[in-house]
């Protein structure tokens, strides 16, 4: 064994120069956002809001590489919303590595789920809800992960001694409510408040054409209801128990998707799934370019004491379309469809690189016809599109 | 994705009696009164049973890809193989990406199977996230490049029937004699109605490649330069060049840095080491 090792570390120490030094990466982005319908509220802004976002990324891992040390750090500058305008440690943590067994502390992001449109059980880190509407910016989440490999799975095992609250856009910011949410002063089920341990257990593994994933989570929903105070929403946090099951069928040219969510707390108890498909057609009439259609299927059981969402009986159509040419130009394009007739969300992405450093991307999401009733009705004057170009180093 | 050229899958008799002879066979041994395609999977066989036993190979890759027009766009990856020695798998490989830059520690996990199709997964650094996707895209172009995904992947020789055509000077490497020998692919997907491939007489190298497409128009070749030798055994070339006739464009591959018997092993080539691949 120790032999092995140390011929180990000899290797990557001739191979990679990266190892032993420190490697610096990330991107600057400018980003323009325009809303192009006149704003609901007074202090609000309209038409053209250009930002700026920095995410510089240190690593560094052991000659053996069995300890490695990442450091991501995250600033968005928004002259229009000082909510939007933060900063974040996206990941500051260390990692080891001995046989089949691994341990994670500090600061890190975690991914769970299969589908697309919705992320239902991708539950571990917080949403940077100010960041985009899509769910996918996450807040670097304080963690103690111990994970086991072995022939019957992966078994991850996570400890969250601290809770971070959601970002929301301030009063001056677009994609809110009447109600500017103030979220310097949370309230929480639990009298420990951020300080409540939030524990998970998830197993994982690949069974032929099947990638399952299963996971326990006990301790404060990431998404909050809202109580009104002084003409403020105050974000209340409940505390919950989860059970979540994802499921990937890869078969030819078929991604079949699954992914389910059984929740209790105190005043609800449901059952949530998203599930449906990504079928793509390759090299469409002879090229070199592709062609996926993707459906998805949301069904939401939860009440109205559980945080409000979008997706309780809605249908995602969408298409992907790839050049793969040397710009990886890619579109992406969908909606979101209500089937209890409260409304129609659209998504339009756009992805091309310009040179080694440089990328250009586009989105759009446009809101409408959401019933005035509804908790997301003040989205219907939010449409917007941005353009953002990186640069990454 | 597959480095090298190298077994797995051959038929099981075929198995045993090339085992059962230890010894290095030569061209004079191969090239019996057989019919071609016993002769030419004799001669495919030897050539994967003198590439067995390197157990795991790192290397660099540098990719320069270029338009009908001169313009060069370049790639940079790593990439880690892990041996099977079952025949009736492929290989696992691991892909890493550091050049562009936005797509900097992206990872490709495959095991490659032979006529089943492969298990890939996909790892998106800015997300984490980790993606199984289709293999079914075997003839689609690699990052862009003028390599398809099996023109990288899809060498294991049980994916093809081999037919021995004749011996001919090598094409590429000089004053060398090669085998040459038509290979047609057996698994579902391919891009190819055939490829001709040449192989030397010697260290049993690919010399030269001709790809046919599902018309059997000659679409590209493949050539391969500046071969050495590692721990006395393991022939691998510096440099591979595909040029596609079709459209004018070409790919270049530089690998560097070779290194065989890394001590890596199925934990390396996991779902979960994705995340921390780099």
């Amino acid at each position: 064994m120790r032999k092995r090792t140390a011929m180990l570390s000899l290797v990557f120490s001739v191979m990679s120069t990266k190892a032993s030094g420190l490697d610096l990466s990330g991107y600057i982005a400018l980003e323009e956002r325009v809303f192009f319908q006149s704003e609901q509220f007074a202090e609000q802004e309209f038409g053209a809001m250009p930002s700026l976002i920095v995410e510089p990324e240190i690593y560094h891992s052991s000659d053996d590489r069995k300890h490695s040390w990442v450091a991501t750090l995250f600033f968005h500058y928004d002259p229009n919303d000082d909510e939007r305008t933060h900063f974040d440690i996206r990941q500051a943590d260390w990692t080891f590595v001995e046989g089949d067994f691994e341990i994670r502390a500090g600061i890190s992001k975690v991914y769970w789920g299969v589908a697309e449109s919705r992320h239902l059980v991708d539950s571990i880190n917080q949403v940077d809800a100010v960041e985009d509407v899509d769910e996918e910016d996450r807040l670097g989440q304080p963690m103690l992960q111990l994970a086991l490999f072995k022939d019957w799975g992966s078994l991850r095992f996570f400890y969250l001694p601290y809770f971070r609250v959601r970002s929301f856009p301030g009063a001056q910011g677009r994609l809110r409510g009447a109600w500017v949410v103030d979220d310097d002063k949370p309230a929480f089920e639990e009298s420990m408040q951020e300080w409540y341990p939030n524990f998970a257990l998830r197993y994982e593994h690949s069974f032929g054409l099947w990638d399952i994933g299963v996971a326990q989570f006990h301790g404060t929903a990431r998404a909050p209801v809202f109580q009104l105070k002084n003409d403020h929403f105050i974000p209340f946090y409940q505390t919950i128990n989860q059970t979540s099951v994802d499921a990937q069928y890869t078969e030819d040219a078929w991604l079949w998707k699954l992914e389910a969510i059984y929740r209790h707390s105190e005043n609800d108890e449901f059952v949530a799934l998203t599930g449906g498909f990504e079928y793509t057609f390759f090299g469409i009439n002879d090229s070199d370019q592709d062609v996926s259609v993707l459906a998805e299927y949301h069904y939401d059981g939860r009440n109205a004491a559980s945080p409000a969402t979008l997706f309780d009986n809605d249908f995602f159509i969408g298409t992907r379309y790839v050049l793969n040419n040397v710009s990886d130009t890619e579109f992406l394009g969908g909606a979101v469809i209500d089937l209890g007739g409260n409304g129609l969300s659209v998504l339009l992405e756009a992805s091309h690189r310009l040179n080694d450093h440089l990328k250009l991307e586009f989105d759009a999401r446009l809101f409408f016809e959401v019933d005035r009733s509804q908790p997301f009705a003040f989205l219907n004057r939010d449409d917007f599109m941005q353009l953002r170009l990186s640069y990454f180093f | 994705m597959k480095m090298n050229w190298k077994r797995a899958g051959i038929p099981l008799v075929l198995v045993i009696s090339s085992a059962a002879v230890q010894a290095e066979k030569t061209k004079d041994d191969l090239i019996t009164a057989e019919s071609p395609e016993v002769i030419g999977e004799a001669i495919a066989i030897e050539l994967d049973e003198r590439d067995i036993g390197f157990v795991s190979q790192v290397s660099k890759m540098e990719m320069v890809l270029r338009n009908a027009y001169g313009q060069e766009n370049r790639r940079e990856m790593e990439t880690r193989i892990l041996e099977r020695p079952e025949r009736t798998v492929g290989d696992k490989s691991m892909l890493v990406f550091f050049n562009p830059r936005d797509i900097n520690g992206t990872a490709l996990l495959s095991f490659a199977e032979i006529l089943e199709p492969d298990q890939q997964w996909l790892y998106l650094p800015a997300l984490k996230r980790v993606k199984r996707i289709s293999s079914k895209n075997k003839s689609g172009p690699f990052v862009g490049s003028e390599f398809a995904f099996e023109d990288i992947t899809g060498n294991e020789i049980g994916k093809y029937s081999w037919r021995f055509d004749g011996l001919e000077p090598c094409p590429v490497m000089a004053n060398l004699e090669c085998f040459k020998l038509t290979t047609v692919p057996k698994y579902e997907h391919s891009g190819y109605t055939k490829r001709i491939v040449w192989v030397d007489v010697e260290e049993f190298r690919a010399d030269k490649v001709d790809y046919y497409d599902r018309k059997d128009a000659l679409i590209k070749t493949q050539t391969f330069h500046s071969y050495k030798a590692y721990l006395n055994k393991f022939w691998r070339a510096d440099v591979w060049k595909m040029v596609n006739h079709q459209t004018g464009k070409s790919t270049e591959l530089f690998f560097k840095g070779y290194q065989f018997k890394t001590g890596l092993t199925d934990s390396d080539f996991s779902k979960a080491s994705l995340k921390r691949v780099r």
